[in-house]
Formats: structure tokens, C-alpha cells, sequence
């Protein structure tokens, strides 16, 4: 997981050549020394395609994250905390948004704003925002009557303050366990936007794209598929892994 | 049980509702103006964009839209794809039976796989059936499938030439699409009815049949799996959900027609009436499923009745 992250952050150092710089006569070379992971259709360094594009896949990822986590988690805190009839009026919008599958809302809100990488991150994270809330409200209800809580709204605490000093401490080890996850399932998700052309448009080099990219090759230059396949995987496994572990470093029972 | 079986079915209705104004939001007043945007990009004049406005019916209301829009959508009437100006609801129609050929395949064996994996791994805790099966589940949430689908094309199609790489029409070239697609659904199913199952044989009433006499095998079937198994139907009917929409990938990866397809050419040719009638197909069937999951469960399972 480091070794992804400081690779792809330091990926100007990491990549010897310009990921979008083409070379005709150096098409489909095979893995070799001078090109580790070979080259493309246009010449192109895999390797330095790669590494762009898991920076790319992984700043999306986290912004598609972020984008689920604090309105999904806010909703959620409101809803749970407010009760009556916002928390009615939130939970029935919510309920509508959960009858779609993930991706197939993703989709929708692409088509609305038409396919780009920008687009296919807004999409896959708000397609999040209602399971979050979802999750959120349900941790949150859990502690809202506990005795505290009626002990400090009796000696004065605004509203305000229960919510973030008291009630958002108990939230926050099932939002950093689910958010880890989301990360996976928001890189999963983008890197299948791209890949049906929805997402990342060429030349960028995105994973989900170069597999796209690399389709109609299979047979010529294999190794063009595997790099960027075996980099979504081993990221979102990793992603995944780190996620367990924080659930069972916090002791959490949490079904995503 | 009648009286929920009521309540379930008008939560349905609702569902369905909610759908339909949740595909209106984002699909009519989110982009502000569709018409503009579908002509502006193939670089049409000012006053056809107002006339096409005009026809589409954008220049009324959203009030009025929208009720405009409930009222087709009640009759079935779909509307007309703005490229080949054919019915939504035969083109969609025509592609149903490829998807739904797909779907069924996948979801057979989703539950086959999930259940034998999932039985092995709880009768047989700790041992190496125990440990792949968590290994394969979770390989296969960290797996996409358009990189598993490529894998399978690469090894079946190009090395091994068992398979034909894309297409459909047949049952061989339905094998790489199904399995990808029920294998990847089968994981979650595989850990549930273990965990389902691992609680259930610690139950009483399990030490109650045994001491009877019991064969084991009995207990298992009759007493043990019964219990354990209900409760993971319901993630059948969500697990139905992931498929719908990994079908659009699978088809994608293996360049099979149906449903999928129609939803991402349709987006990458703004033809909003298709996204939106295709949308609505492939969200109501979800909703259908999983009302028909919760009435089963209600049937068989009286623990399910109360809440």
C-alpha cells in the first residue's frame, strides 16, 4: 500500500519517459530492459503509463471517497441525530437512490453530465452518499440515547456540540473502516467508467482506460492488459486488506 | 401476514415511483437543457435547438413535464430514441432476452457455487476448503471484471482456443461471461451462509438433535441449513443488483449485445430517451426481485414476519 502510494506520488522520478509521448517506431515492443512493461500501440512506455495513471486513479478514487464520505456521514449524523420528521423526508430520499444498483446510478449521473473522468468521480461518489448515510444514521441512533448524551444536553451543550464533541467520536470508527472500503469499491468503480468509455478520455493514461486501450491487442501484446489490470487489482486488495485490518483493529462488527 | 405482505407491495409501488422521479431529476432538470446539450455537440443552429426544445416538450413547465412524464411512463409508452426515432420500448426489448439469458446464467451460479462454497468452508472451519474460499472472496471484490473478463478471453480464446472470445448466440459463447459474472457474486453469498451456518451449528436446538440421535447429515439438512440459509436470501435479491450492473461490464468485456450495451452507447450518444428507458428497465427489475426475495423469505420464514 505505501510502496503504491509513494510510487505513484513520486512518479515524475518514478517513470522514465513522458507518459503521453509517442514513438511509431517503437510500437508493441515486449518487455525489456529499456522499456520494463514494454510498449504500447503508439509507442508509448507502459511502465510511465502506469505509474501516471495509478496517480490519476488513486487522487479520483479518494476525491469519489471524500465525495460519499463527509455528505454521506453529515446526512447521516442530521438524520439520525434530528429524528422526526427530517429524519423521515432524508431516509425516504434515500430509500429511492438505494433502489438502484451502485453502478447503474453512476451511470445515470454521467449521462447527465456527460462522460469524463470529472464526471465518472462526481458520479461514483455521490452513487455512494444515500448507503453511507444509510450507515451513518444507524451508528448514529445507537449512542443518541445513551445516558451521556442526556447528560450533557442537561447541563447545556448546543446541539451543535453534542453532535460533533460527543456523538461524531463514536461515528468515526465505522466511517474510517467503511471509508477505507469505499476507496476500493471507488477505485473498482471509476477504473469501469473508464473502461466502457465513460470515464477517462485518450490519451490520459488511466488504468481502467488502458485496459480498454489494450482490448484489441490482446493477442499481438498481452503484456499492454496486465500491467494496468494487475495494478487495479493489487491496489484495491490492498485498499481492502487495510480496511479489514482497521475493522478488526477497532473491534467493529460493520456489513458493507 | 397478509397486512405486510400489503405493506411490502405498496413499498414497492413507492420504490418504483421514486425511481421514476430520481431518473426525471437527474436526467431532466439536472442538465439544464438536454436539447442543447444533444445538438450543440453535432453543431446545430440557434433556432433548431428551440424546435427540437419545442418537440421534446422542454419549453413547458417541470410541473407539467414531470406529470407529462408519469403519465407515459404509466402507459408504457417509453417514448422514441432521438437517432433512429424507434420506440424506446422495442429497442430495449429486443436486447432483454441476451441480458436476461446472462442474469439467469450468472445468478444459477452465484447460488450453486455460493452455497457449496459457503457449506464446505462452515462444515470444514479452518481447513484449506475454509481458507481458499475466503481467499477467493476476497480476490474477487478486488478483482474488476473488465481485468478478469480480458484474463479469461486471453487464456480461453487466444492461448487455449477452447472459446469463442465475444459474441453471443450460443451456449459457448455464453460459458466466460456467465461464470465471470456468477463467480464474482458467489464470494459474498460463500462468507454469508458460512457465518449463517457457523451460528446456527452452535445453536440449542442442534445439540438438541444430536443427542437425539440424529444422523449428522439430518441435522445438517433439516435443522441447520434451514435456518442459516433464509436470512442469505435476502442478499440473493441484493446481489441480483451488483449483477445488473456488472452486466453492463460483462457485456462490455465480451462485446455480447443486450441492455448494457444500449445504456453506454446511448450515454456516449446523449440519446436521453434510451438512458432513461433503459435505466428504468433495468432499476424496476431490481426492485421487482427484490420484493419478490422479501415475499418468499416471509413465506419460509416466520422470524421475518415480525419486523
Amino acid at each position: 500500500m505505501c510502496l503504491i502510494l509513494f510510487g505513484t506520488a513520486a512518479a515524475s522520478f518514478v517513470a522514465p519517459y513522458d507518459p503521453l509521448t509517442t514513438a511509431p517506431t517503437r510500437q508493441f515492443l515486449p518487455p525489456a530492459i529499456d522499456h520494463p512493461l514494454g510498449t504500447d500501440l503508439l509507442g508509448r512506455d507502459v511502465w510511465s503509463r502506469l505509474v501516471w495513471g495509478g496517480r490519476l486513479s488513486l487522487i479520483a478514487g479518494i476525491i469519489a471517497t471524500g465525495l460519499a464520505v463527509i455528505p454521506g456521514s453529515l446526512l447521516g449524523l442530521l438524520a439520525g441525530y434530528l429524528g422526526g420528521r427530517v429524519d423521515s423526508l432524508l431516509m425516504r430520499i434515500v430509500d429511492m437512490a438505494l433502489a438502484f444498483p451502485t453502478l447503474l446510478l453512476a451511470l445515470t449521473i454521467v449521462s447527465a453530465l456527460g462522460a469524463g473522468l470529472t464526471s465518472a468521480t462526481l458520479a461514483v461518489g455521490c452513487a455512494s452518499v444515500p448507503r453511507f448515510a444509510r450507515i451513518v444514521r444507524a451508528a448514529t441512533l445507537s449512542v443518541r440515547y445513551a445516558p451521556f448524551i442526556e447528560a450533557a444536553r442537561t447541563i447545556g451543550c448546543s446541539p451543535g456540540r453534542i453532535l460533533l464533541r460527543h456523538i461524531a467520536p463514536f461515528v468515526a470508527d465505522t466511517v474510517v473502516v467503511l471509508g477505507s472500503l469505499e476507496l476500493g469499491y471507488a477505485l473498482l468503480n471509476i477504473g469501469a467508467l473508464s473502461f466502457l468509455g465513460l470515464g477517462a478520455q485518450p490519451p490520459v493514461p488511466e488504468w481502467g482506460l488502458m485496459l480498454t486501450e489494450s482490448r484489441a491487442y490482446l493477442s499481438v501484446a498481452p503484456w499492454i492488459a496486465a500491467a494496468p489490470g494487475c495494478a487495479i487489482t493489487l491496489t484495491v486488495l490492498a485498499v481492502n486488506l487495510l480496511g479489514d485490518a482497521l475493522r478488526d483493529a477497532l473491534g467493529l462488527q460493520v456489513h458493507s | 401476514m397478509l397486512i405486510l405482505i400489503a405493506r411490502r407491495l405498496v413499498g414497492a409501488i413507492f420504490a418504483l415511483w421514486g425511481i421514476a422521479t430520481l431518473v426525471f431529476v437527474l436526467l431532466r432538470v439536472l442538465p439544464g437543457d438536454p436539447a442543447r446539450t444533444i445538438l450543440a455537440a453535432s453543431g446545430a443552429s440557434e433556432t433548431a435547438i428551440t424546435q427540437a426544445r419545442q418537440q421534446m416538450g422542454l419549453d413547458e413547465a417541470l410541473p407539467i413535464q414531470y406529470s407529462r412524464y408519469l403519465w407515459n411512463l404509466a402507459r408504457g409508452d417509453l417514448g422514441r430514441s432521438l437517432f433512429s426515432n424507434r420506440p424506446v420500448l422495442l429497442t430495449l426489448a429486443e436486447q432483454l432476452p441476451s441480458t436476461f439469458e446472462l442474469a439467469v446464467a450468472a445468478l444459477t451460479i452465484t447460488i450453486v457455487l455460493g452455497l457449496g462454497l459457503g457449506v464446505l468452508a462452515a462444515l470444514y472451519v479452518g481447513s484449506w476448503v475454509d481458507r481458499v474460499t475466503v481467499g477467493i472472496a476476497v480476490l474477487g471484490v478486488s478483482t474488476p471484471l473488465f481485468w478478469s473478463g480480458l484474463l479469461l478471453i486471453w487464456l480461453f480464446s487466444l492461448a487455449l482456443r477452447w472459446l469463442p472470445a465475444s459474441g453471443a448466440g450460443s451456449w459457448r459463447h455464453l460459458i466466460m461471461p456467465a461464470t465471470l459474472l456468477g463467480f464474482v457474486g458467489a464470494a459474498p453469498l460463500a462468507r454469508l451462509i458460512r457465518s449463517n451456518l457457523l451460528t446456527a451449528l452452535q445453536a440449542d436446538y442442534i445439540t438438541v438433535a444430536r443427542s437425539k440421535g440424529l444422523p449428522e447429515a439430518l441435522v445438517l439438512l433439516r435443522h441447520a441449513l434451514r435456518n442459516a440459509l433464509l436470512p442469505s436470501l435476502n442478499l440473493i435479491g441484493l446481489q441480483a443488483g451488483f449483477l445488473l450492473g456488472g452486466a453492463v461490464v460483462t457485456e462490455t468485456v465480451f462485446a455480447r449485445p443486450g441492455l448494457g450495451r444500449v445504456v453506454v452507447d446511448a450515454i456516449l450518444w446523449k440519446d436521453l430517451p434510451v438512458v432513461q428507458g433503459a435505466v428504468l428497465l433495468v432499476a424496476s427489475t431490481y426492485v421487482v426481485i427484490n420484493l419478490g426475495v422479501d415475499l418468499i423469505a416471509m413465506v419460509l420464514d416466520p422470524r421475518q414476519r415480525e419486523s
